[in-house]
């Protein structure tokens, strides 16, 4: 796993809130179902931009960017931070 | 989207890159978009209202609209003087088709791109376009003459021709008007007062004292009377909406950016999410008021005269009230004259809206409509 992908699992285990340990989820397993909902959303988007340093363009800003950690690691490489600041 | 608004949609984004780029120095000198203008030009925005037969795109009231709207986001000004010469365009398509004198009005403004501005203010008559002082007066070889002492001809020292109102004869009631289509050249204007105000400031609304001579084949047949009841009140209320609704998006699009940038301490949303949250809903009345009436016009409804002046009240208040609000979301950063944020220069505009005419005197004329027709209500 390489740090992107740790970085990414921290962020998801403090703004999230799942009802799973960050450490059982596997990368394309669906945050959505695992209590993701539209307002923890926004918090998880707003924490990983803080944890990145970006911002992500409009484009970007839909349940599908933040549907797991893999798709959130392919739209923070979209955006130029695949690797943690 | 219709055909004709899809195939100028790339060009569009173009246009309003440019008018976009040149919006602050238009504003802060007052000065003509002609970055913008020309680029509307040079896409054929200008004539897309132009039948396809004459040289233009057919492009219909729904697509003008949207136009108004996209360059309403870039440059207020600039989309301004678009609505304002379609509008004008719009009465020729609908009222002055048939001579062939009239078809190669059309066929021009297609073909050189020319940009009309509408001579209807005059000293004395109070603001109503339905009253004229001056007449069209029979002069030698088939020619007329006009006399007008307009108290705003928006761009009129910009354009390459103008739609003038004037009493049909001499001896014409103020309200037995015709419209007269002239060519630069066909003109002199005089400038007498220049505009200097606090928003719309690229639209250049000078006065002037015009004098002219032009063909009597100019003189639109077609009373003035119902050029305006039939054409130029809607496409104005219509066009002007969708100009407006765009300085608002604009703003509001800028509030939503500078609230996303602020966190909460304790990592929540931004504190100004709701308030971002309410001018968008705020807008979504506008938009659906302006959506309704346009879906009305393509399908033929009548809408009313009380209706059109809700049109025009209900769009220009949501509008304002969304960059008042975007306003306060910015905050200082959108109080600044520059910078990402700032939403000066949109608030500076929008107040037109409400002013030009004024939202009260629209009521207030409004008042006899309300009594006479009884009111079809539950409409939806």
């Amino acid at each position: 796993m390489d740090a992107v992908n740790v970085k990414i699992r921290e962020v998801v285990a403090t703004a999230a809130k799942l009802s799973v340990p960050t450490s059982g989820i596997g990368e394309t397993d669906s945050l959505h179902a695992l209590g993701l909902t539209s307002l923890t959303t926004v918090s998880l988007m707003l924490a990983l931009e803080d944890a990145f340093d970006v911002e992500f363009p409009d484009h970007m800003l839909s349940g599908q960017t933040f549907a797991s950690i893999a798709s959130i690691a392919s739209a923070l490489r979209a955006i130029g931070r695949g690797t943690p600041p | 989207m219709s055909a004709a608004a899809q195939t100028l949609s790339p060009a569009l984004e173009g246009v309003a890159e440019v008018a976009a780029a040149a919006a602050d120095p238009v504003d802060r000198d007052g000065r003509f978009p002609h970055e913008a203008v020309g680029a509307m030009r040079a896409a054929g925005l200008l004539g897309a209202h132009v039948p396809v037969e004459l040289g233009g795109a057919g492009l219909d009231v729904a697509g003008m609209a949207y136009v108004g709207f996209r360059l309403g986001q870039a440059c207020a000004s600039a989309a301004m003087v678009y609505a304002m010469h379609q509008i004008q365009v719009a009465c020729l398509v609908s009222h002055a088709m048939t001579t062939p004198v009239q078809r190669e009005q059309l066929a021009r403004v297609a073909r050189e791109g020319l940009l009309l501005a509408s001579v209807t203010s005059e000293a004395g008559a109070r603001g109503d376009i339905r009253s004229s002082g001056c007449a069209v007066v029979p002069g030698p070889g088939g020619t007329v003459t006009v006399t007008k002492t307009a108290t705003n001809i928006s761009y009129g020292a910009h354009a390459g021709g103008l739609l003038v109102t004037a009493r049909r004869t001499p001896d014409a009631a103020p309200a037995d008007q015709a419209a007269i289509m002239m060519y630069a050249g066909d003109y002199t204007l005089e400038r007498t007062g220049t505009w200097d105000a606090m928003g719309m400031r690229g639209t250049c609304s000078d006065a002037f004292l015009l004098h002219a001579s032009v063909p009597d084949a100019q003189v639109l047949t077609v009373p003035f009377a119902v050029i305006a009841a039939e054409t130029m009140l809607p496409v104005a209320h219509l066009l002007w909406a969708g100009v407006w609704l765009g300085i608002a998006a604009d703003a509001l699009g800028r509030a939503r950016a500078c609230t996303r940038r602020v966190r909460a301490p304790d990592g929540g949303l931004p504190p100004a999410a709701g308030a971002v949250a309410a001018a968008l809903m705020r807008f979504r009345q506008g938009e659906a008021q302006l959506r309704t009436a346009l879906d009305d016009t393509k399908a033929g409804r009548a809408i009313g005269p009380l209706d059109w002046n809700g049109l025009k009240v209900g769009v220009s208040e949501v509008a304002l009230d969304v960059v008042m609000q975007s306003m306060r979301i910015c905050g200082i950063q959108g109080f600044r004259n520059d910078g990402p944020y700032s939403v000066a220069r949109h608030l500076r505009d929008i107040m037109s809206g409400v002013l030009m005419v004024g939202n009260e005197r629209v009521v207030a004329n409004s008042g006899g409509l309300a009594l006479m027709q009884p009111p079809r209500l539950g409409q939806f």
